[in-house]
């Protein structure tokens, strides 16, 4: 990670060869800035911003490391105060401002709308005068100033904001000069409290996105109607410039598609007249990430990526604990087994609990290369075969869990994330995570298990998929 | 099979191999060598040219106390900021300065994630919470900022902060 942040770091348009040669004054060895940068920014990297703020006023070459690794690397503009502050802090000193060079992310909070008044955007390279200094001025130039920008994020955008179209002079601004900023990844999120929906006018600024992550959003119909206005691909690649998408508006029959590899939707809300456009348009994407799901059936959108892979499914999510207070009494009564308050006492996953209601809905998913479960709590759950009626942990999760794993069969690679970090789980040993894992192995499969962090706890097969 | 780990200054540490094997870069080594002889008498040696023999020992007192410990095996580096430094160790790693360092780099050149991943958050507890001065002067590092470029940082960095 570090050399490649390194790197990263070095790959700037202009030189930082000047800067870097006083980043290599001598220190003494066994001190803090002895330390060769690797370890430096190891030990950096464990504190918090407010820190890096200090450590940029300790010394000069404290304030190097921290402004290009911490306080510049992944920049957080909370509201339109800082977005103006930013930009001031950018644009100071031209020539000698190599800032603008650390900045590999940027989130851009609450961004305020245009206040002129909306022109059709049906037209394409009619430019209403965009306001020099409103908020999305101000937030396109300051991409514009960023050439080793790869991650953008515009969060808690409230209902009616959109880019006008005069943002696509982000697009021009790269053609003339050309260069493209390659935003790899795109997240965009809505209001609290509020789903906004997808609309070309939200993605049309970015150009070519490889990962476009949805929070709290909807996708209707709408939202992917007029593909020309996206940056689209067709056969021969991506259509990036304004004059190749011009030329494809007027070809309003060809094909075309986005260029999204990677989907994530985080409590977002397909409307029904939404999803039969997703296959059309997401044909490139890979993989589908589904994240604090809201009701069960979009485990369904699965289906609708024509080239998936990969699909990661939120077993936490909302969907997944149907229980409601009448389902609950009606069982009180019958079976102690079957209690839901005595599961949830047990700290029983929802999942387990019902997973016999969404059971037909899971086996609908279609057989793609690697399947992730993330959010995954295995508390007091060992499956056991429904058919096994004379064990003693025979219940209704216990069995639920098994018929579980063993629909996890048929994917080559099934990767549990697990929710909490590894402290706080039950510690397993090899054989325990095999018992436990059992009813989803094939012959063949791939099994892994990773804590929250990324650490591997249980691997399986490994070997062959590497 | 018995390891006979060498230091810069010639001082050899006898341990068993599954206290060295903390160490990455000795598992490999040895890895090379095979499992299969079961002559008791054979010992391998195992120069570290990097680390001094005060520095070899504590770090082998830290393998040992942990031979048994398992960590999980580290794939992404996400893992970093969560896990709170374990109390053993951070009474372990009670030290001054200058031996602390000399640690850090010894679990970094040895390849000891988890000696390496404390050594680290202790230093940086080291800084937590602190003003620029009290830094200054817990790390002993000269102020080398006029108070004008001091106060074009802080606007410079205006954005950032908490308002």
């Amino acid at each position: 990670m570090f050399s490649s942040l390194i790197k990263k770091g070095r790959i700037g348009v202009l030189s930082t060869k000047k800067r870097d040669d006083s980043l290599s004054i001598e220190h003494p060895p066994l001190s803090l800035l002895g330390l060769p940068m690797e370890l430096l920014q190891k030990v950096l990297q464990n504190l918090e911003l407010r820190d890096w703020l200090t450590l940029a006023l300790v010394c000069r070459y404290l304030q190097e490391v921290v402004d290009k690794y911490f306080l510049y690397n992944n920049v957080r503009l909370l509201n339109e105060s800082s977005l103006r502050l930013f930009k001031k802090a950018i644009s100071r000193d031209k020539k000698r401002n190599l800032l603008s060079l650390y900045v590999h992310g940027i989130e851009f909070h609450k961004p305020v709308k245009s206040t002129q008044e909306q022109t059709s955007i049906a037209g394409f390279g009619f430019s209403s005068r965009p306001d020099n200094d409103s908020y999305i001025a101000l937030m396109v130039e300051v991409i514009s100033l960023l050439p080793n920008l790869s991650c953008i994020s515009v969060l808690q955008i409230s209902p009616g904001f959109c880019f006008p179209e005069w943002t696509s002079t982000l697009k021009t601004y790269a053609f003339e000069h050309n260069y493209y900023p390659s935003i790899r990844k795109l997240t965009l999120s809505s209001q609290q409290g509020w789903s906004i929906a997808l609309r070309s006018n939200l993605l049309w600024p970015f150009g070519l996105i490889e990962e476009l992550c949805l929070v709290e959003m909807i996708i209707d119909s709408s939202s992917l109607k007029k593909p020309p206005l996206l940056t689209v691909s067709n056969e021969e690649g991506p259509l990036i410039s304004p004059l190749i998408t011009k030329n494809a508006l007027k070809m309003e029959s060809t094909v075309t598609w986005s260029p999204i590899k990677i989907l994530s939707l985080t409590s977002c809300s397909i409307a029904n007249n939404g999803s039969r456009f997703l296959a059309g348009y997401f044909r490139d994407v890979h993989t589908l990430k589904l994240v604090s799901m809201k009701s069960h059936y979009d485990v369904l959108l699965s289906n609708c990526f024509p080239n998936l892979r990969t699909l990661y499914i939120d077993l936490n999510s909302k969907a997944f604990s149907l229980y409601n207070a009448s389902e609950a009494s009606v069982i009180n009564t019958s079976n102690a087994n079957s209690n839901f308050a005595y599961f949830n006492s047990q700290f029983v996953p929802k999942f387990y609990l019902n997973y016999n209601h969404f059971e037909e809905i899971m086996d609908k998913i279609p057989v793609v290369d690697t399947i992730v479960l993330t959010n995954v709590s295995f508390s007091n759950v060992k499956p056991v075969d429904p058919e096994d009626i004379t064990n003693e942990d025979h219940n209704i999760v216990n069995n639920n869990g098994y018929v579980f794993l063993k629909s996890l069969q048929r994917f080559g690679m099934v990767q549990f994330i697990l929710l909490k970090n590894y402290k706080l789980h039950k510690t397993r040993t090899r054989d325990e995570w095999s018992e436990l894992l059992k009813p989803c192995f094939s012959s063949t499969n791939c099994v892994r298990v990773k804590d929250k962090d990324g650490s591997v706890l249980y691997s399986r097969n490994e070997k062959c998929y590497n | 099979m018995s390891i006979s780990i060498i230091s810069s200054d010639g001082e050899p540490f006898k341990v068993e191999r599954k206290v060295a094997e903390r160490s990455v870069l000795i598992k490999n080594m040895l890895g090379d060598l095979g499992n299969d002889d079961d002559d008791d008498d054979e010992s391998f040696e195992v120069p570290i040219p990097n680390v001094r023999g005060s520095v070899l020992q504590k770090i082998l007192e830290w393998c040992e106390h942990h031979k048994d410990t398992a960590f999980p095996d580290d794939e992404d580096d996400d893992s970093r900021k969560s896990a709170p430094v374990e109390e053993w160790d951070r009474e372990f790693l009670r030290v001054d300065q200058e031996m602390l360092y000399e640690i850090i780099l010894g679990a970094n050149y040895l390849n000891i994630r988890p000696l390496l991943d404390a050594g680290c958050k202790v230093v940086a507890e080291m800084i937590r919470g602190k003003t620029p001065e009290e830094i200054r002067r817990t790390f002993n590092i000269v102020n080398d900022f006029s108070p004008e470029e001091e106060a074009a940082i802080k606007r410079e960095n205006e954005w950032a902060e908490d308002r």
